[in-house]
């Protein structure tokens, strides 16, 4: 007992004859972190009103190498034997994790070709199959429309329409101000948000947005349904397709493209247009 | 019990009889009352202002504490318009992780900011050094953007998006820089504790021409950093040309600038800590994470000449 109160005083003597007054203030654990912008996409699609599953996936990363297409792949379109009436919708949602930003969409077609010459298409007068990889006939006479959807895959009444009329893939690539044979969209850009119509108006990171985007191969008629909740695409999606004015031209033709979704931070960007666009 | 406590009392008795005993020889009585040893104090408490992209925390007395729009801050507002915010505070002793100067989770390339630290020592001179330590530079996850070849962000490159990522690189591009807001007359006036006042000290503006830069910028080391207050302020007592060598002037000119660098007792002093996240930073940083422990030490500056903390 005596001893241990002797080592104790030792102790305290010892502290006293190294400190000098002083005082410490810490400020423990400052944290900096950085946030993310990581787009996200999801694709539902149907092809003559059924739903197609090898271009449909819940949200993901298209480069993750688990998508429903061929060797993982997420392909918006993957039809291989398309014929004149054939008609598609596809609603895209598109997620920005975490925080707002602006969002640009391409189309870049990398080939319109006419990958041979059938009998029934040089006798309705095209020209035999080269190695030029722009002479098909595909992309003049698939025509697209794209709107802002509320996620039913339906185009409604009052829904925003991304362009007037249904316009062919190739005069949609064809001004190519976005780069040779590819068509900008714009999602958000500072004087334009698509889903909205106004101005200075980025996409809300973690809201999910939905890209109605209907395709027909031939002559696209928009015919809106009533807004409501019972819409269904297997239905009535809003839109007609007439094959009836083509011909055996687009026969074996091929189109192959790229869809490329790029979203940017908005804060500290205040102007921001989408390239390829006005 | 009650037989000690007897006998104790007994004993007190006899004291007190021979205490009345010894009054009756001649005397005379020379009091020097007041004697005193009483240590003196090295009392270091630590304010703070935060501001984040032209917002500043504001904490009015008995509401919490929002982002406000500094003058000429123009909307988008980031942090938001009345958002909570914690880097602002009064004049306090720190409270080990209760106050953090930076506490930024959502951070963007083009944020920048900048903190105005008051340190006061109160009672006495001392010596003040500024330590960086515990610094993390967490990588959190391979957030998916972080995977793409063209980030450069090693351990992440071609990973799955959501793998864990061990090394960050917020610290490598986050830049930080220190300036003495003394405003612009040299030294601490402490708004007009004598009369005199400098708006600009303590404004948490950088005066070029007049405010010296005492930690150039640049990233924070991974061991840490630690820095003598009293070699920037030494240098300071040239550059100002001062002239009274302890730095005393009474919150005149000068005011708690030493030719030695001492921290002089009960000047507030102000500085700004600047940092920058630069727009040009790519996707490596995203929900990667830079945590340090800001630490400010006094230590009594007489018969400690070499400052010994």
């Amino acid at each position: 007992m005596i001893i241990a109160a002797t080592a104790s005083l030792a102790t305290v003597a010892v502290k006293y004859t190294t400190a000098l007054l002083s005082d410490n203030e810490v400020s423990a654990g400052n944290t900096f972190a950085a946030g993310a912008i990581d787009l996200k996409i999801d694709n539902h699609s149907y092809y003559n009103g059924a739903l197609s599953p090898s271009t449909t996936w819940e949200l993901a990363d298209l480069d993750d190498g688990k998508g429903p297409s061929g060797e993982g792949k997420y392909l918006f379109f993957n039809f291989h034997d398309l014929k004149p009436g054939d008609w598609g919708e596809d609603t895209i949602s598109v997620h920005v994790k975490d925080n707002d930003a602006w969002a640009c969409t391409l189309i870049q077609l990398t080939t319109d070709d006419d990958t041979s010459s059938t009998e029934p298409e040089l006798s309705d007068g095209d020209a035999t199959d080269t190695a030029d990889l722009w002479d098909g006939e595909l992309a003049h006479n698939l025509n697209f429309i794209f709107w802002a959807d509320d996620g039913d895959n339906v185009l409604e009444d009052g829904e925003r329409l991304f362009f007037n009329d249904p316009t062919s893939l190739d005069d949609l690539t064809k001004l190519g101000l976005a780069g040779t044979h590819t068509a900008g969209l714009v999602l958000a850009q500072s004087n334009y948000n698509a889903f909205t119509g106004a101005a200075n108006q980025p996409l809300t990171g973690g809201q999910d947005y939905y890209i109605g985007k209907a395709w027909c191969f031939g002559k696209m008629t928009l015919q809106p349904v009533p807004a409501g909740n019972n819409n269904n695409p297997t239905i009535n999606p809003g839109i007609k397709c007439d094959g009836a004015g083509l011909n055996n031209l687009t026969q074996t033709d091929s189109i192959t493209g790229n869809v490329i979704f790029t979203a940017l931070q908005s804060r500290h960007v205040p102007s921001y247009r989408c390239p390829g666009t006005l | 019990m009650k037989r000690i406590l007897l006998s104790l009392s007994v004993i007190a008795a006899v004291v007190a009889i021979a205490a009345g005993v010894t009054t009756a020889f001649y005397q005379d009585t020379e009091t020097s009352t007041g004697n005193t040893f009483a240590a003196g104090g090295i009392d270091l408490k630590v304010d703070s202002t935060a501001h984040y992209n032209g917002m500043v925390c504001v904490c009015p007395a008995g509401a919490a504490c929002t982002w406000q729009p500094e003058t000429n801050t123009q909307p988008p507002f980031y942090p938001a318009q009345g958002s909570a915010c914690t880097g602002t505070w009064g004049q306090t002793d720190l409270k080990d992780g209760i106050r953090r100067f930076f506490d930024y989770k959502d951070l963007k390339p083009g944020d920048h900011g900048e903190d105005t630290v008051s340190l006061h020592v109160l009672g006495n001179d001392a010596w003040g050094k500024f330590e960086i330590a515990n610094v993390k530079d967490l990588g959190i996850i391979c957030a998916d953007p972080e995977t793409d070849l063209g980030t450069v962000d090693a351990d992440c490159n071609l990973q799955l998006a959501g793998t864990t990522e061990s090394d960050g690189e917020l610290r490598e591009n986050l830049i930080f820089s220190v300036w003495l807001d003394q405003g612009t007359i040299p030294g601490f006036q402490n708004n007009g504790q004598q009369g005199i006042v400098d708006p600009q000290e303590g404004d948490n503006i950088l005066q070029k021409e007049v405010e010296p830069i005492i930690i150039t910028p640049g990233t924070i080391d991974a061991q840490g950093e630690s820095y003598l207050l009293s070699d920037a302020l030494k240098a300071v007592y040239v550059t100002s040309q001062c002239t009274v060598l302890d730095g005393h002037t009474n919150y005149d000119r000068c005011h708690g600038i030493a030719q030695d660098g001492r921290m002089v007792g009960s000047a507030v002093y102000y500085f700004g800590i600047d940092w920058d996240l630069p727009l040009a930073t790519g996707n490596e940083i995203q929900t990667d994470e830079l945590q340090a422990d800001l630490i400010f030490k006094a230590v009594q500056q007489r018969n400690n000449p070499t400052q010994q903390f």
